[in-house]
């Protein structure tokens, strides 16, 4: 087909944008010659976002949807700024501004809407601003100064984000509704009476159930005056009373229209060769306002054209459905979906919490859901709107509607049972729901230890335990049986647990992990893997200066200074104090990837630089060029102090009320090197806007104006613990000095393999506060002893190993 | 569990020889060495009786080195994912499934022998 059908489009906005996008999307987009006819001098944009350029968050081209680029790629031709005069139907063109003429084969209008202007006498003003387009934003900017007093008028969806963006803008503002329910078409009275004090409680005064009757002009002020004689002095208006679609164009032309461009199901207009889609459209006495049946709209016209122009495809009809509305407020959680006031013969289920601020409403007729409110915890929303679209019965689910999917984790019980034989519980071991019960009987299991051991369920990074255990009464309590316990031995080496086994370490105080052995009558001479690396722990942590380091106990990665990779090679992960770096630094870095073939280069979580994928053999020269440049271990591989992740704090940034940088560097400094019961990250954060995330961290401190805030036992990993608040101190000494205490405490009171989470849970804060806060003499004691401790750790073991090229550990052929 | 397809040869009775691979100090007490012998990976363990395993250094469950493992007794445990296998019989303590070739070994004069098969 040489001649391309000519495709016009007056009207730029999002549906026009949605047409295009989808026509290019198709096959369509070979046969078409497309031109957009736009009033508005800018390329198409997301009106949805407009709120984010009113506020002054985003500009106006971060809201733009496509780049000219992306037009000019598939030959669209663009007339921006180009309102359209009139269109000839018989001869089948647009005329524009200088007579210029478009011809047509087919039409589209996606002319929109405009703001409906109330007849209030006085309402035609250079400062009432309608609020609809990015001019009409531009307007808004450059007409008032943040010292005025703004309304907005209309307390629907898109008045509620104007309100809320001029307020987080700077502006004093407003707000007035008509009737006594903020978005009534969305919402009801209760969570509008939630909403109205959210907003009142951030400075936003409404005026509810006021209908205006004059606007009168007092020297540069305006003076709104009710019907029920209330009034109200602003500086300026800004029009947010809702939408009617632009027919003007349309009627003109002769095109049958009501409110809006009447169109069928296949969105064509009265003429056959013109189409209407979007907020401009009238179909079975409705027109459209929110974005989703915009685009549905588009969607069916596009296949309504490649039937038509291709023969082929078929035409779903457009069919008027429910959509899910959202406000886009910040710190308001809003939506709702269909009919949420429901008539008397209806049920409703709802939930209110005042002082969560929480709102749930769910209508329900005949066991199907017809509409809902979800208010500040909006999580549902998806899945309420899924039953509600499918009008799926609710019937079994209504005892626990409100909660959702999740509820069933507040009924554990239930919830096992109802889990699949084949689902898959441990997803480390891949053990499914089946293995652990045939486990469970066939063994005649009554230990929960013993069925982990057994079935591996739980083994890996643990976060399925509670899972498995919840499986486990339940089979028990189903076959009668009851749990028992045996003792947290170690492991299979000894019937002492881990808090006996320390205490008769003290008491004998055997110089070597055989001699423990030996000493606390060990079934198997050599130990496992379980005790000997907890064992060799205990006896470095009492004894400091004379033990000396068992490596052959050890993890690999403590043995080898490197972190064990899934195919056997190794990571590397050089220090940076406090996150610290330089360029000299990182040139030594990059001088040691590229002789080295690292294949991966990563900056980690803790702020420093990862070599992946390193061979073994090359470990020991590696460490040769890192330490001769003066980097040392980051012992990002074993039960050891890991990293102190810093802000930049007060010496660059402008909200920063501590150095935290230097605290950091400084703590790192003290504390690098030190072997802990389980791996220890810590964090400083310059101001409480917490950037280094110590509220996540084993050891966190937070900077306020008068000091330093310590947080401990806190933990980002499988499950996210946030840290807890144990002391405030004045100056950095007194920080290092209780993290260094705490740390001791850590040390010497901890199990092996026990994180700061776990212990703290274990033994209780109070605890800690008691031994290290409270008491000064016990805070002094730790202190030193820490210290003590660091005196021989304090020795790069990359150097170490280096110096002493142990090739013998190495690969020989 | 992973039930693993065997990685490795075992040798033939009548078409093996005797091959040195190192000295009893290469190894130090309850900790694993890995060698490259005839392009395959092994691994040489020795405990505090100086008994000697040698063993293909591929874990049967996803491959990791058993020589970087921890051992014990006549054990090692895999540092990947814990699987302990037993260093005279090549097999994993249950529930793991999986086998992973031994080699015979010999210490003449403080040095360590392995059979492997005849070239």
């Amino acid at each position: 087909m040489n001649q391309k059908t000519r495709l016009v489009i007056i009207g730029g906005g999002m549906g026009a944008h949605k047409l295009i996008q989808t026509i290019k999307e198709s096959d369509l987009s070979q046969i078409l010659s497309i031109t957009l006819i736009g009033e508005e001098d800018f390329l198409p944009y997301n009106r949805i976002r407009l709120s984010e350029v009113l506020e002054g968050e985003e500009s106006p081209l971060g809201i733009i949807q496509n780049q000219l680029s992306w037009y000019k790629e598939s030959d669209i031709d663009l007339l921006l700024g180009e309102p359209v005069k009139t269109i000839d139907r018989e001869n089948k063109f647009v005329v524009i501004q200088g007579d210029k003429k478009v011809s047509y084969d087919y039409l589209v209008m996606a002319t929109g809407a405009e703001v409906f202007i109330p007849p209030i006498p006085g309402i035609r003003h250079d400062h009432i601003i309608p609020y609809r387009s990015l001019a009409d934003v531009r307007k808004v900017h450059e007409t008032f100064t943040k010292d005025q007093m703004l309304a907005v008028l209309g307390g629907g969806l898109l008045g509620l984000e104007a309100a809320w963006s001029l307020k987080q803008r700077g502006h004093n503002v407003a707000l007035i509704h008509i009737t006594d329910v903020l978005m009534e078409r969305q919402i009801d009275r209760p969570a509008s009476d939630q909403l109205l004090e959210h907003l009142e409680s951030h400075d936003i005064p409404c005026y509810l159930g006021k209908m205006t009757s004059n606007i009168a002009k007092q020297d540069n002020r305006f003076l709104m005056e009710f019907t029920d004689g209330d009034t109200l002095s602003i500086d300026g208006l800004v029009l947010a009373t809702g939408i009617k679609p632009r027919v003007d164009i349309g009627k003109q032309s002769g095109l049958d229209c009501k409110l809006g461009i009447l169109v069928n199901g296949v969105m064509e207009t009265s003429d056959p060769s013109i189409f209407a889609i979007g907020e401009c459209v009238e179909y079975q006495n409705h027109t459209v306002g929110l974005v989703a049946p915009v685009y549905q709209m588009a969607r069916t016209l596009c296949e309504n054209l490649t039937q038509k122009l291709l023969h082929k495809g078929g035409v779903t009809a457009y069919e008027k459905k429910d959509h899910l509305t959202k406000l886009k407020v910040s710190g308001i959680d809003l939506c709702s979906a269909g009919d949420f006031l429901g008539t008397s013969a209806d049920d409703v289920i709802y939930l209110q919490d005042k002082t969560l601020g929480i709102y749930k409403k769910v209508v329900i007729r005949d066991d199907r859901i017809i509409g809902f409110i979800l208010y500040g915890d909006t999580e549902l929303a998806d899945w309420l709107f899924q039953f509600m679209e499918s009008q799926e019965s609710i019937k079994d689910i209504r005892r626990t509607l409100l909660f959702g999917t999740q509820s069933a984790e507040q009924d554990p019980t239930a919830a096992v049972a109802n889990i699949a034989a084949d689902a898959e519980i441990c997803g480390c071991n891949g053990v499914s729901k089946s293995t652990i019960c045939q486990t469970i009987h066939s063994g005649n299991l009554t230990d929960f230890a013993l069925l982990k051991q057994s079935c591996k369920a739980a083994t890996g990074c643990g976060s399925c335990e509670k899972k498995v255990k919840a499986i486990f009464d339940y089979e028990l309590s189903q076959s009668g049986k009851t749990a028992t316990v045996s003792k947290e031995s170690i492991c299979g080496c000894t019937d002492m647990s881990h808090d006996e086994v320390k205490e008769a370490l003290l008491e004998k105080r055997p110089q070597s992990i055989f001699q423990a052995f030996a000493d606390l009558g060990w079934k198997h001479e050599d130990g496992c893997r379980k005790c000997r690396p907890a064992i060799n722990y205990y006896l470095l942590c009492q004894n400091p200066l004379t033990y000396q380091n068992h490596g052959a106990s050890q993890l690999i990665n403590e043995r080898q200074h490197a972190n064990i990779q899934k195919d056997g090679t190794f990571s590397v992960v050089p220090r940076m104090f406090g996150g610290l770096t330089s360029a000299k630094d990182l040139r030594l870095l990059a001088d040691v990837a590229e002789e080295f073939n690292v294949p991966t280069i990563k900056v980690t979580g803790g702020q420093r630089i990862d070599l992946l994928g390193v061979k073994k053999e090359d470990l020991p020269k590696m460490w040769e060029k890192l330490g001769a440049g003066g980097m040392v271990s980051g012992h990002a591989y074993g039960k050891a102090v890991r990293t102190v992740k810093t802000c930049v704090g007060s010496e660059w940034c402008r909200f920063g009320t501590q150095d935290s940088t230097s605290l950091g560097v400084a703590i790192e400094n003290m504390c690098w090197g030190s072997s802990t019961p389980h791996k220890v990250k810590l964090a400083v954060s310059g101001c409480p806007r917490n950037c280094a995330e110590s509220t996540i961290k084993d050891i966190g401190i937070i900077a306020v104006d008068s000091g330093w805030e310590i947080y401990i036992g806190g933990n980002g990993g499988t499950k996210v613990r946030v840290s807890e608040f144990i002391a405030k101190v004045d100056t950095d000494q007194d920080a290092l000095e209780m993290v260094a205490a705490v740390l001791q405490f850590y040390r010497e009171d901890a199990r092996y393999l026990e994180r700061t989470a776990h212990w703290v849970e274990r033994v209780g804060l109070q605890k800690v506060i008691d031994t290290i806060v409270e008491d000064k003499d016990a805070r002094a004691h730790y202190y030193q002893e820490f210290l003590i401790s660091q005196k021989k750790s304090q020795v790069d073991p990359w150097a170490e190993l280096a110096k002493a090229r142990q090739t013998k550990e190495m690969v020989q052929s | 569990m992973i039930e693993a397809e065997q990685r490795t040869f075992r040798p033939v009775p009548d078409e093996v020889e005797w091959q040195k691979v190192c000295h009893m100090d290469d190894i130090p007490p309850l900790e694993g060495r890995r060698y490259m012998i005839q392009g395959m990976p092994v691994a040489i363990f020795k405990n505090r009786k100086d008994e000697v395993f040698a063993i293909h250094d591929e874990c049967p469950h996803r491959g990791g080195p058993l020589s970087d493992g921890i051992m014990h007794g006549s054990q090692v445990s895999c540092p990947l994912h814990d699987w302990t296998i037993d260093l005279s019989t090549g097999s994993p303590l249950a529930p793991d499934k999986g086998t992973v070739g031994c080699y015979q070994t010999r210490t003449i004069k403080n040095e360590i022998w392995l059979q492997f098969p005849k070239h």
